[in-house]
């Protein structure tokens, strides 16, 4: 199994610090309990009608997963690329359809009984929203949504109700990190309905400078507002960021570009390299890029991101590590994959 | 007192947990503290701080009263009980909307400020809203044309307002 995710593999985007967006759609069918508090037999069906219907119908072409026969370190490699969520992983009446393009996930019996994704590089949020809108048409056409006249889309929890929609992106901050206006400025998020997480989701740190911004009101305003909503603030944290980086070279040139080149003599050398020390090294490679001081294509620097993590790592290279042969593995890639590039962008 | 894990250092932290209403207490000194708080972060995703534990922590201290008058209200369809539903933050099905109705109103207006669905409807079983959307607003297109006295305009929305109605 290779990476599939298009935000991954496919990734011809030159944003530096917009990594990629989502577009998440939760809807339930009519009739069955949701996920919580349905029985093993309700579930199976969930899983049968709307797996088949998109193995077999769909425009695109899907292939389903199912959390139940797939190891460990396989479910892990899909939440690392962002194609399924970590609770997906843990659920054996769990199961995830993954479109052939790697743009469209369709997680079934999560904590709604279908979570539609849609995750693209760069920001393209409006795009996102075209595919989930796309593939929501394609199912609705066939099924029967929960749906209530003043609520909308029905759901588990009464924070994703209406729309359904979480709308996200990914995002790359270290100027506005070590500027320590971040904190500042994912607080005022807030008042615009937004919020902001690590790179993994509720819960978990930001690592290596990344944050995730998503709407947090989902009913009472619609989907392309949303949108509309979450591309502004973006732009606008895109410009402060730029802004700060663009200070900090001003004022630091030299210091500056030496941690990038730091940074990429490690990642070209390291033998061993464990995930947090990448983390914050590709992290630095990012920043030199964005203030224009390191050429090489952002495309391959998140892949990087998602090819060091331990789960990829062990399922693309068909292999079972310990932590030690991971570290080696993983500067083995990490330093292939930069050479391999370095000597095309020197050509 | 001495600490509850270690039984060697002070105990100076105090831990009370509830969790799934069953409420726990702990004194512990502070390495234990730290320790067991460095635990709890340590799985990715599990267990952490989320917006939904926030939601039923909300809902447990806001709705104390109502909490009261809801004891022993179940969903007849999937058998969600209020208890549950607060202390999980999560609905059983659809139906659920409709039994904890007076619960969910202020929780969602809370969320979302005005909790009216705007955009995407369903293709299919929407007609109904996509019926009354549309006659409520020409509803309010009447009654501004009759306030403005343009009443050829208010006799032709008339016409179409019974031809929705009729529509079924």
């Amino acid at each position: 199994m290779d990476c599939r995710a298009k935000w991954v593999a496919g990734g011809e985007t030159s944003d530096p610090i917009v990594i990629s967006s989502r577009v998440r759609l939760a809807r339930n069918l009519k009739g069955i309990p949701f996920p919580g508090a349905m029985s093993s037999k309700e579930g199976s069906e969930v899983l049968s009608r709307v797996a088949t219907l998109l193995e077999q119908k769909a425009p695109h072409g899907y292939e389903v997963f199912y959390m139940a026969k797939m190891p460990q370190v396989e479910r892990l490699a899909l939440v690392e690329e962002h194609l399924i969520s970590y609770d997906l992983a843990n659920k054996t009446e769990g199961a995830v359809a993954i479109s052939r393009d790697g743009a469209t996930s369709v997680m079934l019996n999560e904590e709604d009984h279908l979570r539609i994704q849609a995750l693209l590089p760069g920001l393209s949020l409006e795009e996102a929203w075209q595919t989930a809108d796309s593939c929501d048409d394609f199912l609705e056409a066939e099924l029967d949504f929960a749906f209530h006249e003043d609520y909308g889309y029905l759901t588990a929890c009464p924070t994703n109700v209406g729309t359904g929609m979480r709308a996200s992106v990914m995002l790359h901050l270290p100027a506005l990190v070590e500027s320590r206006q971040i904190g500042r400025l994912l607080a005022a998020i807030g008042q615009f309905g937004l919020m902001a997480r690590g790179l993994y989701g509720e819960g978990t740190e930001a690592k290596g400078s990344i944050f995730q911004i998503s709407n947090q009101v989902t009913c009472g305003i619609a989907e392309d507002e949303i949108v509309r909503n979450l591309k502004a603030v973006v732009e606008q944290i895109k410009a402060q960021e730029q802004a700060h980086l663009q200070k900090m070279v001003a004022l630091q040139r030299a210091k500056i570009e030496d941690r990038v080149y730091r940074a990429l003599g490690l990642l070209t050398n390291a033998r061993v390299l464990d995930s947090s020390e990448a983390m914050v090294l590709l992290s630095e490679l990012r920043l030199g890029v964005s203030a224009g001081l390191l050429s090489l294509p952002v495309g391959v620097l998140s892949e990087l991101l998602v090819l060091m993590q331990p789960g990829v790592l062990q399922t693309v290279n068909k292999v079972n590590l310990d932590a030690l042969e991971r570290d080696i593995k993983r500067g083995e890639i990490v330093r292939r994959r930069l050479l391999e590039v370095l000597g095309r962008e020197k050509q | 007192m001495l600490c509850e894990e270690c039984r060697k250092h002070q105990a100076n932290v105090h831990v009370t947990q509830v969790l799934n209403g069953e409420r726990t207490e702990k004194n512990l000194c502070e390495h234990c503290a730290q320790a067991m708080g460095e635990l709890d972060l340590a799985g990715l995703g599990s267990g952490s701080f989320n917006i939904n534990n926030l939601l039923a922590g909300i809902m447990s201290m806001e709705q104390g009263s109502l909490a009261l008058k809801s004891r022993g209200l179940a969903c007849a369809t999937c058998g969600m009980d209020y208890r549950r539903f607060a202390e999980g933050g999560r609905l059983g099905c659809a139906d659920c909307y409709q039994t904890f109705s007076r619960q969910l109103a202020p929780l969602l207006k809370r969320i979302h400020g005005t909790p009216t669905h705007q955009g995407k409807l369903p293709s299919r079983g929407a007609l109904s809203v996509n019926r009354k959307r549309h006659l409520s607003r020409l509803k309010g297109e009447l009654k501004a044309a009759v306030e403005q006295e343009h009443f050829e305009r208010a006799a032709e929305i008339r016409d179409q307002i019974k031809r929705v109605e009729q529509g079924g």
